[in-house]
């Protein structure tokens, strides 16, 4: 394998499944075709709107600003790794926490059969609650018996859920969810930015109430987005507009050519022909 | 002279503008002595309310007295209780009102054990009242007339409500100024000023800190562990949980948070935290510090050298921890992947369940394309199902605390050093 580029797997719009039922996840996938390519997740809106029925010929990608070769496009329901990290904090209990169970066991409702899906939970401590797993009793028992305590480490939280997300090389999204300042996180929020330009998940923020620097440029560095809300009143509708919004992006993929084969490269994708907003990661790390 | 602790603020006031902070301190009535006592002897009617006021300021000289006489230091006794039950001023007032006669030889005794009853009260007393540690946070605010202090108490970097500074440090604090001539030269006095501090810091009463600092830096003036405990309240004031309030809270209307930006307060706590090596070259803790916050400021090849100081010795394993974590984190900025790595599982090993140094590793790991690695870093703990793992483990959590842990053998140390000075 190249060691210049991020190692990645073409997948068959058959649809792949993999699980994460093993202590490791396993490396490769279940057949035996395996090309290296960069795989973009975007989502393409237009007046607010999705913009649907797009095809490779209507992509144009540069990468570090050659023009690439769109080799694929999918639309389609592919198989989702959704991971939650959920604040648990002591800012969250009382109705705050009603809410976010009940928004959470929404989204869970929402999954399809083949999706999988993962917990997170933080206070000052991050803890991996459930792995990808398409069994998602576990992480309802989970939520019913979690009692909100403590500070808030959301900058930890999220490197540990997206290294979590990265365990199986399915799509993944991470939602954060957070409504207070960190206050007891190691690692700084450079680091985890970082980390997430460095990243497949793709991650969105869900914020409630207080300045979001670090969730917003890790949602624009992985190429998500940041909702704000003021209530955690209408959480379970927002969780449900992440989910759905997630399901209709597109998955780019190409094979670089022409340019340097370490290194960072920036990407810039757009629609040809339309005047359309497209929300994509900003780059990614060769070789990492 | 040291500027008196009761009195108008105007000294301090002006000492606080010099230093760059501005605070408001208790506007305590400004009567030196007690001027009734002049009048001792002079015969007033029965009923009279200037007998009835003197009567009753004779009571709670004797009640104080006898308190103090009878307290067992380090402890909340019932003496400690009587006292703990009156109302502030009515101790400033006796405080005010006796104070020439705390400043004379036979009043030295009894402002030794004065200081230990109030600190006692201060830190066992309230203990009941006090929201657990990890919940309370207080930083200072000013707001324009007030009579005392005002703090602002946080929760989960939010603000939860506001305070004013305890008392009984405060005449703690007075009657250590009153012994002798030079209080600095008194064992006791600096002793007494560290534990308080490391008591405040343990439970994180960063605004009460604020002050104590402030007026006992007054009293011993060039104390390496005053210049410590500035340094570990400034680093506090850096911290994200600070800054996180200052940035979310809504004061009232004239009101005004007085700490600075994340880099002002680390450059109070260098500029703090040198000065403590300079006093005291062989401050371990002080210079662990000292290399943290100048990793911080970006002065990573300095960090390093300082850190490896620390990291190098076989002393207290905290301060190991500590200094393990922070030089994995001054080596992985310079780009020392390696020296990171060791670093990083030197920590791992002194403390096998704390998050951080597996969070660090795990963040390295995955920097260096490692990602099953990164995994398996961080799931040895953080992905342990059903296990709680309590708050000790981890140090990190309660790094900016970590000094409160010599609170209790430093109060012991002051008792001793009381003993020892009654003997002279």
């Amino acid at each position: 394998m190249n060691a210049g580029w991020r190692p990645l797997v073409v997948f068959a719009l058959a649809g792949l499944a993999l699980t994460a039922s093993a202590p490791l996840p396993p490396q490769t996938p279940s057949f035996s075709t395996r090309v290296e390519a960069v795989r973009v997740d975007v989502l393409v809106t237009q007046g607010g709107r999705v913009v649907r029925g797009l095809g490779a010929p209507d992509f144009e990608i540069r990468d570090n600003g050659v023009l690439q070769q769109v080799d694929l496009v999918s639309f389609e329901q592919l198989p989702l790794n959704v991971i939650l990290a959920l604040d648990v904090s002591s800012s969250v209990a009382g109705e705050r926490m009603v809410h976010l169970r009940e928004a959470a066991f929404a989204l869970l409702d929402a999954l399809g059969g083949e999706d999988q899906a993962a917990l997170v939970t933080f206070n000052e401590q991050v803890r991996l609650e459930t792995r990808l797993t398409s069994d998602l009793s576990g992480i309802r028992h989970v939520l019913e018996r979690t009692i909100p305590w403590g500070d808030t480490a959301v900058v930890d939280a999220c490197f540990a859920a997206m290294v979590l997300g990265e365990s199986d090389l399915g799509r993944s999204l991470l939602i954060v969810f957070s409504d207070g300042n960190d206050t007891s996180s190691w690692l700084t929020a450079e680091r985890v930015i970082d980390t997430a330009r460095r990243s497949d998940v793709v991650v969105y923020p869900v914020s409630a109430g207080r300045p979001r620097g670090v969730l917003g440029r890790i949602s624009s560095e992985t190429g998500g987005r940041l909702f704000e809300v003021e209530s955690t009143r209408n959480l379970e509708q927002v969780f449900l507009r992440v989910l759905d919004e997630f399901r209709q992006r597109y998955l780019v993929s190409y094979s670089p050519r022409g340019v340097d084969k370490g290194g960072w490269h920036r990407l810039d994708v757009r629609v040809k022909g339309r005047d359309a907003q497209i929300t994509a990661r900003t780059g990614y790390q060769a070789g990492r | 002279m040291t500027p008196r602790l009761l009195t108008p603020t105007l000294s301090l006031f002006s000492v606080s503008l010099v230093t760059g902070l501005a605070i408001v301190l208790a506007g305590v009535p400004g009567a030196r002595g007690d001027e009734r006592a002049s009048r001792q002897g002079q015969e007033t009617p029965a009923g009279n309310p200037q007998t009835t006021r003197e009567a009753e300021e004779a009571a709670a000289r004797s009640e104080w007295v006898a308190a103090v006489e009878q307290h067992d230091p380090g402890t909340f006794d019932d003496h400690a209780a009587r006292i703990a039950a009156w109302k502030p001023d009515r101790v400033r007032a006796l405080l005010e009102r006796i104070e020439v006669v705390l400043r004379s030889p036979a009043g030295t005794r009894l402002a030794r054990r004065g200081a230990l009853l109030h600190a006692d009260i201060a830190r066992l007393g309230r203990a009941q009242a006090d929201s657990a540690p990890w919940a309370a946070r207080s930083v200072r605010r000013s707001p324009p007339g007030s009579p005392s202090p005002e703090f602002v108490r946080a929760v989960d970097g939010g603000l939860a409500g506001y305070g004013s500074v305890v008392g009984h440090w405060q005449f703690g604090r007075f009657l250590l100024d009153s012994i002798g001539s030079e209080p600095s030269r008194e064992p006791m006095v600096a002793t007494w000023l560290r534990a308080a501090a490391a008591h405040l810091a343990g439970t994180r009463a960063w605004g009460d800190l604020d002050l104590h600092l402030l007026e006992g830096g007054q009293i011993v003036p060039g104390d390496a562990g005053i210049f410590f405990f500035n340094g570990v309240l400034h680093e506090a004031y850096a911290s994200p949980a600070a800054q996180g309030v200052i940035e979310s809270a809504v004061l009232p209307r004239g009101n005004r948070f007085l700490i600075g930006s994340t880099e002002q307060e680390l450059r109070e706590a260098e500029s703090f935290l040198r000065r403590a090596l300079g006093a005291d070259p062989d401050f371990l803790e002080a210079r662990l510090r000292f290399g943290w916050v100048l990793h911080q400021l970006g002065q990573h090849e300095k960090a390093v050298t300082e850190l490896r100081l620390v990291a190098g010795t076989n002393g207290d394993t905290l301060l190991l921890y500590y200094a393990r974590l922070f030089l994995g984190s001054a080596e992985e900025a310079l780009g020392n992947i390696e020296a990171a790595r060791e670093c990083y599982e030197g920590a791992v090993a002194l403390y096998p369940e704390a998050q951080s140094a597996r969070l660090a590793l795990a963040q390295l790991m995955r920097q260096s394309g490692d990602r099953p690695a990164a995994l398996r870093a961080i799931l040895q703990v953080l992905g342990r199902r059903g296990v709680g793992y309590p708050r000790a483990s981890d140090p990190w959590l309660d790094y900016h605390a970590a000094p409160g842990r010599h609170a209790a053998a430093l109060f012991e140390q002051a008792v001793r050093a009381c003993e020892e000075a009654e003997k002279r």
